[in-house]
């Protein structure tokens, strides 16, 4: 069960601290995208890294259109990595949807956590007026998913399992049904979908563990006062506004993202 | 801003360099195609000409795949125009490290034409999901409707089936009618005649019926009739044939039976319905008894001499039994 898990989400450990520090990564990434904030935290924790299922090197024969229907499925899998691990008193850290699912999985399970950390993150895309302005009209996340329809599965890759049907040349559909690509792209589809028509507004007030929202300026998904929506409807709730810009802050201002998120965690006493 | 190539500026396709997002250099090929002025897009983000969708786009799919594979390779967006419109293009980017930092060099090919068959193609796609949808739910209603007529079909040769019966049998008895009584009768005369085995018919009266109608009502002398069929058919072997002839009157077809066991069968019968116990008043019944012989050799002459068999026992005082070859011996004759 453990190594499935592991297998599944192709979970990576190191760091020589105790308290365990999860990472998870956004939308379109994998667990590489941490690369220049995990390690400056791996003396003092645990630092366990992982792929979402669909994403990097996950197992994407474990992929159930059904179970990632919604996020609720991958918040599924944190606890089940958590359980596998047997972790608690976990410091969260989410990137863009990952803060989402952060807390849907501490809702579900508060005492797996300790604290939680979202950069960039959005209970709910579309706009919803008066109260609520997500950033997005209906059609513009229509176009988005259409876009990326074609991006990621295009007219060549309509085109291509037709072509493949040669009767008299086998080897090529062979070839098509073991690479990954073509399915890869239909769960990307799919994960897209679940993101961006999320709206878990209602939930939020469920959640209570500590958190740290980390907003960048300029991020071209969340808009500021979606950021100040999340800090009213999250009891103990820190906001903080980040000089980086962009979507992808840990990336391109690692050293001021990890600075924010050292100076929100309580000290830790080295045995 | 990056001093850029003779060549690559005015080549056929945009060329940008970013770094961060920022714009380091683009070329006058892609200027002109967007409509900016020279240089005015240096130090802006990507996202000054990208349209909502594509910047979505950008940080979604194609930062990560910088990021994570260090090129972008056949991407598909639109760029935005500095008036008006958005242009589809065909994006190829690599992420390499010049002068220290990390560098995007971004190729645009604008691609109205291929754009414009996608979008055809995707429309031709999505109308073939569509009728094939429609095809499957089709043959699921084609298949509900078989079973439907299967079912119909089940109903009408069971109901067929009702209304042979119906058609065969007395209403008011369960006995057989004297329409199949006749067929009957026709088929086993002509195998007994094969066969050369004797066959016998008792033709049965219930004595003074009309009192009973008269005295305790229709209702009640449909009951004795019905009590009346249940005894004959008691008293019959599964090969006879019992019927209802006709208001008061039964027939019985006896198979094998020559005419000293039809009359002791007859004699049982009048037996019997003497000393059962009736609800009202007791009754009896008249026979009459005829078989198959040299000159009685088919139905009508079969069924007539038992009718007159009968119309004696009628004139000897009724509850009694009495067999046509006696008719010629009788005095009474």
């Amino acid at each position: 069960m453990t190594s499935d898990i592991l297998r599944r989400n192709n979970i990576k450990i190191f760091g020589t601290g105790t308290q365990p520090m999860m990472f998870a990564h956004g939308f379109g990434c994998d667990q590489r995208f941490w690369r220049f904030v995990a390690p400056a935290f791996e003396d003092e924790y645990r630092i366990i890294l992982f792929d979402h299922v669909g994403s990097g090197m996950s197992d994407r024969q474990e992929y159930d259109p059904e179970r990632y229907r919604s996020l609720t499925g991958y918040a599924q899998d944190v606890i089940d990595i958590c359980k596998a691990l047997e972790l608690t008193d976990v410091i969260f850290v989410g990137h863009s949807v990952s803060s989402m699912i952060g807390i849907l999985a501490s809702i579900q399970e508060p005492g797996f956590f300790s604290r939680l950390v979202f950069i960039g993150a959005s209970p709910s895309y579309l706009n919803d007026p008066p109260d609520y302005i997500g950033g997005f009209e209906r059609e513009d996340i229509n176009g988005l998913l259409d876009m990326m329809e074609k991006n990621y599965i295009g007219w060549a890759g309509y085109l291509a399992p037709v072509a493949m049907k040669n009767a008299d040349r086998p080897e090529l559909a062979l070839e098509l049904e073991t690479s990954f690509t073509s399915t890869n792209h239909a769960i990307m589809c799919q994960f897209a979908a679940a993101t961006f028509w999320s709206d878990f507004r209602d939930d939020l007030s469920k959640a209570s563990t500590p958190s740290l929202i980390m907003q960048p300026s300029e991020d071209a998904f969340v808009p500021f006062h979606v950021a100040e929506y999340l800090h009213r409807q999250l009891t103990n709730s820190t906001l903080t506004w980040m000089k980086a810009t962009g979507h992808f802050p840990h990336l391109s201002f690692p050293d001021e993202t990890i600075k924010m998120i050292k100076a929100y965690l309580p000290a830790v006493h080295r045995t | 801003m990056e001093p850029i190539d003779g060549l690559l500026d005015t080549a056929p396709c945009g060329f940008l360099s970013t770094t961060s997002g920022i714009i380091l250099v683009a070329n006058t090929t892609l200027l002109e195609l967007l409509g900016h002025e020279p240089s005015s897009l240096h130090g802006r983000h990507i996202e000054a000409i990208l349209p909502m969708i594509s910047r979505l786009l950008y940080h979604t799919h194609l930062v990560p795949l910088l990021v994570m594979q260090g090129r972008v390779q056949e991407a598909v967006l639109s760029l935005q125009l500095r008036r008006g419109n958005h242009i589809p293009v065909l994006v190829n980017a690599v992420r390499r490290e010049r002068g220290g930092q990390m560098v995007d060099d971004w190729v645009f090919m604008p691609m109205h034409l291929r754009t414009q068959y996608e979008d055809e193609i995707l429309r031709a796609k999505k109308a073939a999901d569509e009728a094939t949808r429609l095809q499957v739910q089709a043959n699921a209603a084609l298949k509900e409707a078989r079973a439907a007529l299967e079912s119909k079909q089940a109903e009408l040769v069971e109901a067929n089936a009702r209304l042979e019966a119906l058609a065969t049998l007395d209403g008011l008895t369960g006995l057989k009618n004297r329409r199949i009584f006749q067929e009957q009768l026709v088929f086993q005369i002509a195998l007994a005649k094969r066969t050369a085995s004797p066959l016998s018919v008792l033709l049965i009266d219930v004595d003074h019926f009309k009192r009973i109608n008269d005295t305790f009502g229709h209702l009640m002398g449909d009951r004795y009739l019905q009590a009346m069929a249940t005894i004959l058919q008691q008293h019959s072997r599964d090969v006879d044939i019992v019927a209802r002839y006709g208001g008061e009157e039964f027939v019985i077809v006896l198979l094998n039976t020559n005419q000293i066991d039809a009359m002791s069968v007859a004699e049982k019968l009048r037996g019997t319905v003497e000393t059962e116990s009736w609800p009202m008043t007791a009754i009896t019944i008249s026979i009459g008894v005829s078989t198959l012989s040299q000159d009685v050799h088919d139905e009508t002459r079969l069924l007539s001499s038992a009718d007159q068999a009968l119309y004696r026992s009628k004139e000897r005082g009724r509850n009694c039994v009495t067999h046509a070859c006696d008719l010629k011996r009788d005095p009474l004759r």
